[in-house]
């Protein structure tokens, strides 16, 4: 096990087009970092440097504190477990995960011991002599995360291992990979676009967007504390309300006659008659009889959409829209006039220009 | 959908079934008469009697020609030289059209990829006879480029095409340069193929450029290998052309072959016994072609 480090790694092609941009960050020993963005965002680029599967243009990556910027990857004791899983077809179970041990050398008992192990953790022993074309999605990602686990390697790097898996499947295999983590307590990098699947997995997740990170944070953090306005909208389902606004010393105005009052007493953390954006999570918007130390507004529903626990409305703000999460027991119909309120400390705000937080 | 929609008759109408025949009929009707006809009437004339075999009214003499053949110790020797000759050069050509491939697609040729391409495959569209008469030249023992060479270097002659045991290899050199680009790019086309996940998985395990070309490559190749096989057999078995430009059979009957010899007897007007020794390497070619195909058949079932 080790730590992995990341400082001002660059990926660019043609010497001008980033890929990846000046990413630095510190993988502890023992942790599980995600990194997660949308497709394209160089999350992948940046795990396939780690690897040794694409050249670091700029910047170094340190496993265990030793730079490997020039390491092949055979020679970096990394395993890795691809998205479309990449097993051997013409190879058994057995020997797809004996197959790092082979090749360096490792004594038969021990790779008989060793994928034994492996083969019982992740519930395939009656798979090992099976050929990869005879198992199912589901259990031919086993098997890859079997050839992975065999290795005993000092990090582990998952590339969207779920993505090829439907949703049931998906969900059972994320438990897993997190109770692997803690049983094994081993050094994970995790990539997906799935902010789900980021939250429920990671210690701390890297968000990438254009090849930059945006913030790199525990996930209860990126939650509370988003830096500036990608990560609020990218993580979160359905993700946070973001509204242009302007203050004045009795309201919030929201643009197109809607406002909303402000509580007394509240010293606002942001100047007045300047145009900003304020973000707020849906399930921080109440519905219902306001308390008095909260902001307040009234506005028609437009949407209503039950989901069994509970329905999300979306509420028509002048010319913008916030969606809100309510409980499924409030009779509410389409084009009711809904007073909702938030209070002031749910409220975050960001520079419209820069996106970044105020 | 689609497949509803078409097996429910709606569309497309039934009649555009029939357009594919009329396609297809000028390119069946050439095969026929140019293909499959002479090869009947040849089949025929191996049972008919040489002197009458190009009369109307040929005389039938059944299985004679054939039990001739098999007393004939020059076809013997010629039989089993061409199936020397054949092991031979098939696997020169695979293990040769493989490494090219492999070269081809090893990333430290860079810029050059385009020169290895072109060197390769211009010698395949080059018309045959003209290769073989300049390598002809390249082997003469008097003004030949190659001895020339080696003479200046002071090192000993190459027997070239005069020697008997020197002109197996040399033959064989001279249809290697001829026919293995097209066999590269067969191969090309299956490396293109290959799947880079499990390259890049075994880099990750840690196999060297060996280990990955037989663990992981190797195996992908299996299609590329056969095709190439059979089609590799088929080609020398009939090996024809280089012996009739280059040695005529010689020194000393060493590259009499059996497509050879044949034409040789037809040329004396044994027209039968001719046809009949052709039949036999007809036929030997398609048992080893099905034999070929049906192992390929076995493999992909597993």
């Amino acid at each position: 096990m080790a730590a992995v480090d990341l400082r001002a790694v660059s990926k660019t092609y043609d010497g001008r087009q980033f890929a990846v941009r000046e990413v630095s960050l510190s993988v502890q020993d023992g942790e599980l970092a995600v990194f997660v963005g949308p497709s394209g965002c160089g999350k992948s680029t940046l795990l396939r440097m780690v690897a040794g599967l694409e050249s670091i243009s700029q910047g170094e990556v340190a496993i265990g504190g030793v730079r490997v910027n020039d390491l092949p990857a055979r020679e970096r004791d990394i395993a890795m477990v691809f998205q479309d899983y990449a097993l051997y077809p013409h190879k058994s179970v057995r020997e797809n995960m004996a197959f790092g041990l082979r090749l360096r050398r490792t004594p038969e008992a021990e790779i008989r011991k060793r994928v034994g192990d492996a083969a019982e953790l992740l519930q395939i022993e009656p798979l090992l002599d099976r050929k990869p074309a005879a198992l199912s999605g589901g259990q031919r990602q086993r098997v890859a995360i079997g050839r992975a686990i065999v290795r005993q390697p000092k990090v582990f790097l998952f590339d969207e291992p779920l993505s090829n898996l439907d949703a049931q499947l998906r969900t059972d295999m994320r438990a897993e990979i997190k109770r692997l983590h803690q049983r094994l307590g081993a050094t994970i990098i995790y990539v997906t676009h799935d902010q789900v699947e980021a939250m429920t997995l990671a210690s701390r997740i890297a968000v990438l967007n254009a090849g930059q990170l945006q913030q790199y944070d525990s996930p209860a953090s990126l939650y509370r504390q988003p830096h500036n306005l990608f990560v609020a909208g990218f993580m979160g389902s359905p993700p946070m309300n973001r509204l242009t606004a302007t203050l004045t010393p009795e309201s919030i105005e929201w643009g197109g006659g809607a406002s909303c009052q402000r509580p007394a007493g509240w010293v606002a953390p942001w100047p007045e008659h300047v145009p900003l954006v304020l973000g707020v999570r849906p399930e921080h918007v109440m519905v219902g009889p306001a308390p008095s130390d909260a902001l307040t507004g009234q506005a028609p529903v437009v949407l209503v959409e039950p989901l069994g626990a509970e329905t999300l409305l979306t509420l028509q703000v002048g010319r913008q829209t916030m969606v809100c999460r309510a409980s499924s027991d409030l009779p509410v119909a389409l084009g009711d006039t809904l007073t909702f309120s938030v209070h002031p400390r749910r409220v975050h705000a960001f520079h419209p220009d820069t996106g970044a937080s105020w | 959908m689609l497949v509803n929609r078409v097996r429910s008759g709606q569309q497309p109408p039934a009649p555009a079934v029939g357009v594919f025949w009329w396609f297809i009929a000028p390119f069946a009707l050439l095969t026929l008469v140019f293909g499959v006809w002479p090869i009947v009437l040849a089949v025929q004339t191996s049972f008919t009697a040489s002197a009458t075999a190009l009369q109307p009214e040929a005389k039938w003499v059944g299985w004679a020609n054939y039990s001739v053949l098999w007393s004939d110790p020059i076809f013997i020797s010629s039989m089993l030289r061409t199936l020397t000759y054949t092991s031979l050069a098939v696997v020169s050509t695979i293990v040769a059209a493989l490494l090219y491939a492999l070269l081809l697609q090893s990333v430290w040729i860079g810029r050059g990829r385009l020169f290895f391409k072109v060197a390769v495959f211009l010698p395949v569209v080059t018309p045959d006879i003209a290769g073989y008469v300049v390598w002809r030249w390249l082997y003469d023992q008097s003004f030949g480029a190659i001895n020339t060479a080696l003479d200046a270097l002071g090192l000993p002659l190459f027997g070239g095409i005069a020697s008997t045991s020197t002109v197996l290899g040399a033959v064989l050199v001279a249809e290697l340069w001829h026919h293995v680009g097209f066999y590269v790019v067969i191969f090309w086309a299956n490396l293109a193929l290959c799947d880079k996940g499990q390259s890049e998985a075994a880099q990750i395990d840690g196999a060297n450029a060996w280990q990955h070309f037989w663990h992981v490559l190797f195996p992908q190749l299996r299609p590329a290998i056969l095709v190439n096989s059979v089609y590799a057999l088929i080609q020398y078995l009939k090996t024809f052309t280089v012996v009739a430009v280059m040695t005529k059979g010689g020194p000393n009957e060493s590259t009499n072959f059996v497509s050879y010899y044949a034409y040789q007897l037809f040329d004396q007007g044994r027209y039968g016994e001719a046809t009949a020794m052709a039949t036999v390497l007809f036929t030997l070619i398609l048992l080893l072609a099905g034999l070929a195909m049906r192992l390929q058949g076995g493999g992909r079932r597993q």
